[in-house]
Order: C-alpha cells, then structure tokens, then sequence
C-alpha cells in the first residue's frame, strides 16, 4: 500500500535562519517538531562553503540530521552559469559545476537532487553516466511561470523521455495548481504601490481565464502580452511588474499528474498562505492528495512557504508558525481518496 | 520582495583602512535565498545626500578581510558571499562628515533562472 510521507524543505525557514531565530540544528529541530518524516535542504543557503564544504561542516549537518531523526529527502542545487558578467557558461563548464553540486549532495546524505527550472537538458544528459556512478537521480522542477507549457521544460521532458533513466525524473511544485490568484501576493504590491483596479483586474482575469499566464505568454513561460482592459488601468510602475509576477502561478489540471506520475520523484508542496480554518488559500490540498493517493505516489510532499516574499517591509514572518499549520493540514489530509 | 535585507540596521559607520585612510561602510545581507559566487552580485550603488557614489571608490567584501573594487568582484568565483552573513560595503572617500546624512544603498544580483538582475534597495539616515 502506497503511502504519502511529508517533509519541510528548509526553503520554508529561510527567514528565521538568515534573522538567527534558527541556526541549522534548530531548524531541523524545528522540522521534527512539526510531525514531519523528512527534510529538503538547499545546500547553497545552510551549508557554508558549498560545493566545497569543509568536513567539519559536513560533519554538522550529519550529527544534526541524525539527532533530528529526519530522512535527507532532496537537495536543491543550481547551475550558477551567470557566474561571469560578459558570458554565459558553455555546456561542459556546466557539467562541471553540476557535477560538484552532486558530490557535495552525496556527501551530505542524499540521493535526490532537484534541479532548478530552466537547466538545460544538454548539461543535464551529459551529466547522467556520472549521476549514475555515484548513484544520484536528477529531478527537474516543474515550476509555475515555466512549467509544462515552458520551452526549456518541454525540451527537457522529451530528454528526460527518451534517456530513460532510473536517475531522472521530476520534482512538481504545487504553485501550478492555484486556483486562484494569492492574495498574499496583492497585498504586498499594494504595500509597495499597486493601483487597486489592478489588483481586481488581475483576480478578474485569472478566474475567468483559469490563470493569466495562459492569458499574457503565448503559451510558453512568464509573459508581458497585457490585454488592453488591463494596461488602460496602469498608473504606477508596479502596475506592470504585478501583473507579470501574476503569471507565477498556474492552473493546471490535474491531469497532467496522471500523465507524469511514473517519473515524478518528489512534490513541492508549495503554499503562500494557511488560513485559520486550516486550508490554503490558493491551492486545494485535499483536492491534490485525493488524486495522488488514486495514483499510487508513494514519496514525500514537502512544505514549501512562500508567503516569506511577500511581507511587508520590516514586518514579521510568521514562516514557523504557517509551516506548523501547513504540515498539520497535510497530516489530516494524507490518506484523502484512499 | 527582498528590501527588507537591504542595508542592515546600524551597521553605517567611519572605518579605518588598511591605507591608513578612512572609509564609510555599511553591511548587508543578501537579496535573494541561498550564498553565491562574489562575481555574481551584479550592482551595488550608494547614494548619499544625493550624490552617487563614484563605482570606482566602491568595494566590498564578503568576510569584511579581503576587499575587491566592483571591477575586480566581476571576476571573483572562489569567494562566497553565503546566506546569513552580511556582506560589506565601503566608499573609499575618507569617510562621511559627521552629522545626519540620507544614505541609499541598492543591490542587485543575477542568477540563470530569472532573465533579469533583480534585488533591492533601502534608504536610511545615518548619523555620524
């Protein structure tokens, strides 16, 4: 019988840690503390010296996850190929810092890497032979703003496809299946300026439409092809910059997990905002988990917050107490459609 | 989105320097969710009273030991500026007058997955 398992990703806490309310061994503490089996790390944000720690870090992180008693569950590396100002890096520079984000994933006691939207497939399927030696699969995230629909994506999929490999699959955040707009969202660009008829155009349109990136991208990723009913409403600068963010969240049907399902290694469960009555206001999670549980998905959903964005200047972040609230809606919910 | 680790409370003062000349210096924290290459900070501006800060008297250091002027950090990969730990900033000027000044700082930084360098910005008054 297939079972859902819920982790934290360390994304979540971002806040506490970079204000010192958490260091590493509090945050995975704290992570345990939530009822959570597992954990997500970022090595670049916790692990100083990343790709290249020093053994005494390492060593933390080790005796810090083995007190906690959670399981490493995913690691989520990128490919700083913006390193140099004038250039791009070329592939085989990429494979090279793909492949020490790998070691170093390893060292720290995983074995599932998520690899950031927009990797390129190339860099990604000349680094397989070397995942496989040391055993390490390779899960491309699919993100909204680029997700299914995303040129880079798609190419990567299609690899992905035809390399048939134990070592790749996907890693699906939740932002792609906002039902509506988050409100979280809105409430801080009006903080910083947003003309409200804008804010109400933007909800308009992604409820009437099922969201706005289908409505400004042309079908590929984030766009800017502002309808006319929309920009007459433009006064402030923010205007324009809202309404493209607004196409960082997707409607998707749920479809495409029955699609997927067999390559998908791992979920983001990705939420903005827990309301008191324990339901997110963006996403339906009972709704999600009735389908996986229908499809078998037998790995972990780890809680990713991303409300932490959208507080107001100097205000608090309350991400301890939404990632509390989040893991006890998933602890009800993990057996709907069973 | 990120303004909030812009330019860290109290951290704006006159330094001494290795040149025997005074600086001013603030700190920072990074505008973004993980550490990066030093080389990857894409623009750091000071304006003060008004005045921009000329790009050629700026630099910054991510351990607040080792400095580089913003050409040399263009090519700095082996210095990580990590998630957490403030990075320093300083106007190689002989340091503010003292008295109240309006001291900006922006910074932006670029990474793959977003098309363009984003980050942040904050305004304080120092008093010095």
């Amino acid at each position: 019988m297939s079972q859902i398992k819920t982790a934290v990703s360390l994304y979540t806490l971002q806040d506490s840690y970079a204000r010192g309310r958490l260091d590493l061994a509090g945050a995975l503490e704290f992570v345990a503390s939530t009822g959570a089996q597992g954990v997500e790390l970022i090595s670049d944000q916790m692990i100083k010296g990343t790709p290249f720690p020093s053994d005494e870090m390492v060593t933390t992180w080790r005796a810090a996850l083995e007190k906690s008693g959670l399981a490493p569950v995913c690691n989520d590396i990128f490919i700083n190929s913006t390193i140099y100002r004038n250039r791009t890096l070329r592939v085989p520079e990429q494979v090279e810092l793909l492949k020490r984000d790998l070691d170093v994933s390893k060292r720290l006691g995983f074995d599932l890497v998520r690899l950031v939207s927009d990797t390129s497939p190339e860099v990604t399927l000349a680094t397989l032979p070397y995942a496989e030696s040391i055993g390490i699969t390779m899960a491309l995230e699919i993100h909204a703003g680029m997700s299914f629909q995303g040129t880079l994506t798609a190419a990567w999929i299609e690899m992905m496809r035809k390399a048939q490999s134990e070592h790749l699959g996907l890693v699906i955040d939740f932002g792609i299946f906002c039902e509506r707009h988050p409100r979280v969202s809105t409430n801080y660009f009006k903080s910083i300026g947003l003309t409200p008829a804008v804010a109400d155009k933007i909800d308009e349109l992604y409820a009437a439409n099922g969201d706005t990136l289908r409505l400004f991208a042309n079908g590929s990723d984030h766009g800017m092809n502002f309808p006319p009913e929309l920009t007459r409403l433009f006064r402030s600068p923010v205007d324009g910059e809202f309404s493209f963010f607004s196409t960082g969240y997707e409607s998707t049907p749920l479809d495409v997990l029955d699609e997927h399902i067999g390559y998908v290694r791992h979920f983001h469960g990705k939420f903005y905002e827990m309301l008191p009555d324990g339901t997110e206001y963006s996403i339906d999670y009972p709704r999600i988990i009735a389908r996986l549980n229908q499809l078998g998905y037998d790995a972990y959903i780890a809680s990713e917050y991303e409300g932490n964005r959208f507080t107001a200047v100097d205000q608090p972040v309350d991400d301890q107490g939404q990632v509390r609230a989040h893991q006890a809606m998933l602890a009800a919910h993990l057996n709907d459609g069973k | 989105m990120f303004d909030s680790y812009v330019f860290t409370e109290g951290s704006a003062r006159n330094v001494p320097t290795d040149s025997g000349e005074p600086a001013f210096q603030l700190e920072t924290l990074i505008t973004y969710y993980r550490g990066i290459p030093l080389s990857m900070v894409h623009a750091v501006e000071l304006v003060v009273d008004g005045r921009d800060a000329p790009q050629s008297e700026l630099a910054i250091s991510p351990n607040g030991t080792d400095w580089f002027t913003l050409d040399e950090a263009t090519t700095v990969t082996s210095y990580r500026w990590e998630y957490g730990t403030p990075l320093f900033v300083r106007w190689l000027n002989g340091g503010l007058s003292g008295g109240d000044h309006k001291v900006t700082l922006r910074l932006k930084i670029r990474v793959a997955y977003i098309p363009v360098p984003f980050g942040g910005e904050r305004t304080r008054t120092v008093t010095i």
